[in-house]
């Protein structure tokens, strides 16, 4: 078979990687990333600390707009640089999973900082709105990742079972055997001039003739129908093998349609996600913003 | 969705190699050339780095508008995600030997 083939001989290899892969292999750019982020996280578990060990504890002390500062800036860094990396500055800075990995990490350093802006503080004003956002923003985030490395895999799995050895669809092989089988048999049946006459004026001319494009969804019915239609019905078992053959790679083929929209419904989520939490950070900057001009 | 070996190599065939779609890649994690990933899309022997990146890829379909010719990149990586799995399970069953009869079962329940 084609597939066997072609990863069988050079299986030592690939198989290794696999195993690296599944064993959480992370790239180079993921572990310095992870690096950098635990040791910056460090020092702001430090810093926090020491916050709240001084006197003045509140979103609007000096340190708390340190951290709202420091967490907005480095939200637009990652955020920002990020969406305009990959659409503007395609091809510039490096591998686009590099950027990737420091928007993981940063992401989740933005959330920490604006919780130690907010000290604790979780009143319903704008910022606790935002502050939700965020959150709900990088566990969809963390949840997709998750999502990229499990779902992928599942799809390939469903994907495989849906196709012959040969690398074809099963369904196509399973459409295209029945009627031959059935056509074979009938002429059998018939005699010899009855079977030259048919053959020279019903064969189609035209490959439009036949319909290539019927839905997974009828395969099942279509199987229904002809073995109603053929003049000797097939026995009962037979029929049943093929249409639950045709369920099953149906099933598969649901399965794995729904694993791709999920991964790509994740990602428009979580870009509806972070556009939600922009505006609530601007409504929350409007807000302290009229506090700081009332003050004055 | 998933392609079959011959409208992959179809699609393979007609790559202009601009490299636009592994620009657009989020995952990537090596660089690797647009030559090597076409030739071992369909050919026997997959590389440690085509491979990782294959398993890498998450089918986020970025590749896909960013070609110019209109070919479905994230089609070929999950034939050739289908490939490493389909050669897993083979050297699974390969390595298990005599004593394979119960592995066999298993994944001919999920195959």
């Amino acid at each position: 078979m084609a597939m066997r083939a072609g990863a069988s001989r050079g299986r030592s290899q690939p198989q290794q990687s696999h195993r690296r892969q599944r064993s959480g292999g992370w790239s180079r750019s993921q572990w310095l990333s992870a690096l950098v982020g635990l040791a910056l996280g460090g020092a702001l578990v430090y810093g926090y600390v020491t916050y709240l060990r001084g006197g003045d504890v509140s979103p609007d002390s000096r340190y708390g707009y340190i951290f709202a500062i420091l967490g907005t800036l480095l939200l637009v860094i990652v955020g920002a640089g990020y969406a305009m990396r990959k659409r503007l500055w395609r091809g510039r800075f490096g591998l686009l999973h590099t950027a990737l990995s420091w928007h993981v990490v940063g992401g989740i350093l933005a959330l920490a900082l604006i919780f130690a802006h907010s000290a604790g503080n979780f009143h319903p004003r704008t910022g606790s709105y935002a502050l939700y956002s965020l959150i709900a923003l990088v566990v969809s985030g963390i949840i997709g990742k998750q999502l990229d490395r499990i779902a992928p895999r599942l799809a390939a799995r469903a994907a495989l079972k849906t196709l012959t050895f040969e690398g074809e669809e099963r369904l196509d092989a399973l459409v295209s055997t029945l009627p031959h089988k059935r056509q074979r048999r009938w002429e059998r049946s018939r005699p010899l001039s009855q079977q030259t006459r048919q053959a020279a004026s019903s064969a189609p001319w035209d490959l439009a003739y036949y319909d290539l494009s019927v839905p997974p969804d009828e395969i099942p019915v279509l199987l229904h129908q002809q073995q109603r239609g053929s003049a000797r019905p097939a026995s009962p078992g037979v029929e049943g093998a093929l249409v639950s053959e045709a369920v099953a790679i149906r099933q598969e083929m649901g399965m794995e349609r729904l694993c791709l929209h999920l991964i790509r419904v994740w990602r428009y989520l979580h870009t509806a996600l972070s556009v939600l939490t922009l505006i609530l950070i601007l409504w929350h900057l409007e807000f302290a913003a009229t506090l700081l001009l009332a003050a004055r | 969705m998933h392609q079959t070996r011959s409208q992959v190599a179809g699609e393979v065939s007609a790559c202009i190699r601009c490299n636009e779609c592994l620009t657009a890649c989020p995952a990537l994690p090596v660089r690797i050339q647009i030559e090597t990933l076409n030739r071992e899309t369909l050919g026997e022997r997959i590389s440690p780095d085509v491979a990782r990146f294959a398993q890498a890829c998450y089918q986020c379909g970025a590749c896909v508008p960013v070609c110019p010719v209109g070919l479905h990149r994230d089609a070929m990586m999950l034939w050739l995600k289908m490939r490493l799995l389909h050669s897993s399970v083979d050297g699974a069953r390969s390595r298990r030997g005599a004593r394979g009869d119960r592995y066999d079962e298993r994944v001919a329940r999920w195959r």
